[in-house]
């Protein structure tokens, strides 16, 4: 399932398959490690227009609301 | 001289090795963007001298940002770089280490929070990476102190690493590294994580975020009045005074006599340099400062501020910012200086316009909060309280009113929230240290000097020259005394001594709470407003400060009207 990461669902892990936005956006997002091949695990969505929390390896990162909706990430189907 | 430069990303102990190998001490804590300065110190070893920087972190050095920058410029012409890894995070961290190779400058590799590999079920093979990227690689825990002392037996062995790489397959190779160096081992979650878990997810980490700060107050207010109560005041009437009067009171000519110990017995209302000018500082205000560091440095170390800036995103974007800002504006609960240094992790211009204004108008500082609660409770906890929630509500107004004027969209909130950590005891207790030591050398004269001044001019009735000339339009307005206009314009000097000059008026609760309202917000002190200067430009500055004041008058004038 294609989704992007504002909406993915709690606890489920995905790989992130589209960023929108320029090479400083994608930069920034590679600071924290987050690029196009990489599985991250989302823990907390937003309420209220606050921000996502995801688990890239072993660190934890709050991205903003508007920040999520640009990443688009893919549902592994677990066999 | 050779110049040793401590790079790596934020958040990765780059502070604390610091201080191990210089012996300066600096503040350290668990979040990203504590160091904003970059800082010189000195190493001694086999004779040679070095000269150690430590630079404020970086995740890449693509020259994106002003600190990137001018930690490109500071590689230029450096001899060593010590690149400081967090071992937790081997893939962000090496991202960084493979822009530092290319530059040929001798290189160590040092791989901070070693001891955290353990329990997180990592394994690095340490040996394998040294041979890989042809530099010495140093396993360390720097707050422990282990490993240290090889950093700087190995300063000989730096070496111009050849490895070299295609830049467009950059990810590819340092997943490779990592394949061949790191092993991870299933393992279940620490309760320190589960603990982390919690305090992030919006359902169960604002009602921790309350608990939390709820304790914080209790447990400032609980050391701090209790500090006062049953230790300092005590040793104060006891001892010191009765101590003083004997060693004073045959001093002539009575010019002097009124200097040193004043007039009338009440020790708040004497204003003589050897009791009130010790009273305040190290009765009424340390305790507090005391107390409300312990428990920041422990919140600071164990990691919980980002994990609160991340609650209060939301909020903060109505005024204007995003989460982070949470952070300049605790620390301004203590201190306003180090608050408005601490505005350097915020993006942009805007942001720390706004944010700097908060942390001038959202809360007191530690020394006028002490000060505060001193004279306060004469007219009940409920106009303690009632002064703390207009001051908020006044700033939550503001922020809302800049955030329209002020044009542009707050950045969205993107950063790391570090594990939590246990703190260490000699670390905490060295911060505190600090943080007291600082306090006593740059407030403690200043207050002494405040109180000082006020006593001469009184005594030599300047003050009431200030009060006939300048007096009567503030007066009208805020419903206050005439004499109020001189501690106004002294308080300037020293804003906490300034609220302490209220004691002698005998003011209703509705004029304290209007005085204690203007005084808090009108001017920031004068340390707090070079900084100011030193960090916005003096245009700037003054625009803050003169919106500031603006505020101050408003609210304190329709708080005079409204308040029945």
């Amino acid at each position: 399932m294609i989704i992007s990461l504002l909406n993915l669902e709690k606890n489920k892990t995905a790989k992130i398959i589209e960023i929108e936005g320029g090479p400083g956006f994608h930069k920034k997002l590679e600071s924290l490690g987050l690029r196009l091949g990489v599985k991250i695990k989302k823990l907390s969505s937003s309420i209220f227009g606050g921000p996502v929390v995801i688990r890239v390896g072993r660190t934890n990162i709050a991205i903003g609301k508007g920040m999520a909706n640009k990443i688009t990430v893919e549902i592994e189907n677990k066999i | 001289m050779k110049k040793i430069l401590l790079i790596g990303n934020p958040n990765v102990g780059k502070s604390a090795i610091f201080s191990h190998l210089t012996g300066i001490d600096i503040i350290t804590a668990n979040y990203p963007g504590t160091t904003v300065e970059f800082t010189r110190g000195y190493l001694k070893y086999e004779d040679e001298k070095y000269e150690v920087i430590d630079v404020p972190g970086n995740y890449t050095l693509d020259a994106a940002s002003k600190a990137e920058e001018v930690a490109i410029d500071l590689i230029k012409e450096c001899d060593i770089i010590v690149n400081v890894i967090d071992s937790t995070n081997l893939e962000r961290n090496l991202n960084l280490t493979l822009q530092l190779l290319p530059k040929k400058i001798p290189m160590i590799i040092v791989l901070n929070f070693w001891d955290e590999t353990k329990h997180t079920g990592i394994s690095i093979d340490e040996k394998k990476l040294e041979e890989i990227l042809g530099v010495p690689v140093i396993p360390t825990c720097a707050v422990t102190g282990e490993g240290l002392s090889k950093i700087v037996s190995n300063l000989n062995n730096a070496k111009i690493s050849n490895f070299s790489y295609d830049q467009d397959e950059k990810w590819h190779v340092i997943g490779n590294i990592i394949e061949s160096v790191q092993k991870v081992f299933h393992r279940h979650h620490t309760f320190l994580e589960r603990l982390s878990d919690i305090t992030i997810k919006p359902l169960t980490g604002i009602p921790a975020a309350i608990i939390i700060i709820g304790l914080t107050f209790f447990i400032v207010r609980f050391i701090g009045e209790g500090l006062i109560n049953y230790l300092l005041d005590p040793l104060f009437n006891n001892f010191y005074y009765p101590a003083i009067i004997n060693l004073t009171k045959n001093i002539k000519p009575e010019f002097f006599s009124k200097l040193l110990i004043g007039v009338t017995p009440e020790v708040m209302k004497s204003f003589g340099v050897l009791t009130t000018g010790i009273y305040v500082p190290f009765v009424v205000v340390l305790p507090y400062i005391f107390s409300f560091y312990i428990v920041l440095g422990f919140l600071e170390d164990f990691g919980y501020l980002p994990r609160l800036a991340v609650l209060l995103d939301n909020i903060f974007h109505h005024m204007g910012l995003h989460g982070y800002s949470a952070i300049p504006i605790i620390l301004g609960l203590g201190c306003k200086v180090p608050a408005i240094l601490s505005t350097r992790i915020l993006e942009s211009k805007r942001e720390k316009i706004i944010t700097t204004v908060l942390i001038l108008i959202s809360a007191p500082c530690m020394p006028q909060t002490a000060m505060i609660l001193s004279l306060g409770i004469a007219y009940g906890i409920k106009v303690v309280v009632l002064i703390f929630l207009i001051i908020i509500l006044i700033a939550v107004i503001t922020s809302f009113i800049l955030n329209k004027i002020l044009k542009g969209e707050a950045p969205e909130l993107f950063t790391e929230i570090p594990p939590y950590r246990i703190p260490s005891f000699s670390v905490l207790s060295k911060k505190l240290w600090m943080r007291l030591k600082d306090f006593s050398k740059d407030a403690v004269p200043l207050i002494i000097f405040g109180i000082f001044l006020i006593n001469i001019l009184d005594i030599l009735n300047i003050t009431n020259f200030l009060t006939d000339k300048i007096g009567k339009p503030f007066v009208y307005f805020l419903g206050l005394p005439n004499e109020i206009v001189s501690v106004i314009i002294l308080g300037f000097l020293r804003k906490d001594v300034s609220i302490a000059m209220l004691a002698p008026f005998i003011l209703s609760a509705k004029q304290f709470i209007v005085a204690i309202i203007f005084m808090v917000l009108y001017m920031p002190c004068i340390a707090s407003f070079f900084i100011l200067i030193k960090e916005m430009g003096l245009k700037l500055a003054l625009t803050i400060v003169f919106t500031v004041f603006t505020v101050a008058f408003f609210s304190a004038s329709l708080l005079n009207f409204i308040i029945k």
